[in-house]
């Protein structure tokens, strides 16, 4: 038996069980992840205080050739702070199919992202289990990757982000 | 895309995910951080603890204050007891830096990330404070020096444990 639920009542459910959910629109690999130039880019705006429940990058067509690295990071214009990690840099994100993702795992800075590698895509095993409290009170900032090692030559992606509002007003909307 | 939700639905999904978040007013170290026991929260019957933690919301002082967060039963008369052991120094606390109780056994210390706005290390083991029916307080004493300026907030994220439970801030 399945629920004949409306689909926003579904997508409602989602939200309550996985956070408040924003997506990025499709980006170019090739552009955003130029890892010899270690290329900063922003993903999402973050306003006031969150829980920080989910956050990969998932491939929409097969990442090209580049051993690029992907380390996530957070940036604040207020209070003043530089980009700093919330997480170590993943493996190499080469010949990442469709479907296959950059995952973040959430709990000390040092933890490494997952990138599921898997025939077809579409399987993450191992996700973010401990959240990270990001941002503070009244504060304005961003989430974004750090490419590194190498230039990813070809592809498309596209960021996620699941949190829940820690402070009033907080939110999180994608920059693009 | 992002979900076009109203305020109200957003702060409710917060509630759900995190906790019922309650928070002290902003108010100044040099009376709520000094070398002393403080009771921010009351505690009415029995609680999951999800969250605590206080911010600088603006630098603090250069003294090595140091932070523990306990309960107190007032009914039944328990006294102080610790959540937590005695976190780092915080000295010189800048804006956005969080003294975190990270759950789990007793003797766990708080955790200070590094970077203001960014704690890494969270509770991810929760613990059950209070007793049923049962009234006292949530806070915190500074095991080490007065904090003498800066301002801060502390933020506690709950669910109800027992009927009618529930906490409010004191200030």
């Amino acid at each position: 038996m399945s629920r004949n639920y409306n689909p926003s009542t579904i997508d409602v459910v989602g939200d309550l069980v996985n956070g408040l959910h924003v997506e990025t629109g499709v980006f170019n690999t090739a552009v955003y992840w130029a890892g010899v130039a270690n290329t900063q880019e922003e993903l999402f705006n973050v306003y006031g205080r969150i829980l920080l429940l989910q956050l990969y990058i998932e491939m929409v067509t097969l990442s090209g050739g580049g051993a690029t690295l992907i380390q996530f990071n957070a940036t604040f214009s207020a209070p003043a702070v530089t980009v700093q990690p919330i997480s170590a840099a993943s493996g190499s994100t080469a010949a990442l199919l469709a479907g296959g993702r950059v995952v973040w795992i959430g709990g000390a800075i040092a933890s490494v992202p997952v990138v599921t590698v898997l025939i077809g895509g579409g399987i993450s095993d191992v996700i973010a289990i401990n959240p990270q409290i990001i941002g503070s009170v009244g504060g304005v900032g961003t989430i974004g990757t750090l490419a590194s090692v190498a230039n990813n030559t070809s592809g498309t992606a596209r960021g996620n982000l699941f949190y829940a509002p820690l402070s009033d007003d907080a939110y999180v909307t994608a920059v693009f | 895309m992002e979900r076009n939700y109203n305020r109200s639905t957003m702060d409710l999904i917060g509630d759900l995910k995190c906790g019922l978040r309650v928070e002290t007013a902003v108010v100044n170290c040099l009376t709520r951080l000094t070398a002393a026991s403080h009771t921010p929260f009351n505690i009415y019957g029995r609680v999951k603890i999800l969250q605590l933690f206080i911010e600088a919301i603006t630098v603090w002082g250069n003294q090595a204050g140091t932070i523990l967060f306990n309960y107190i039963s007032t009914d039944p008369v328990i006294g102080v007891r610790p959540l937590s052991g005695a976190s780092a120094a915080v000295t010189l606390l800048a804006q956005g830096l969080r003294v975190v109780y990270i759950g789990g056994v007793v003797a766990s210390l708080p955790v200070i990330t590094a970077t203001a706005g960014i704690s890494d290390v969270i509770c991810v083991n929760p613990q059950i404070v209070g007793i049923k029916g049962g009234y006292g307080t949530i806070g915190y004493q500074n095991t080490g020096a007065a904090v003498l300026t800066g301002t801060m907030q502390a933020t506690i994220c709950y669910a109800p444990m027992s009927e009618g439970s529930y906490i409010t801030a004191n200030y």
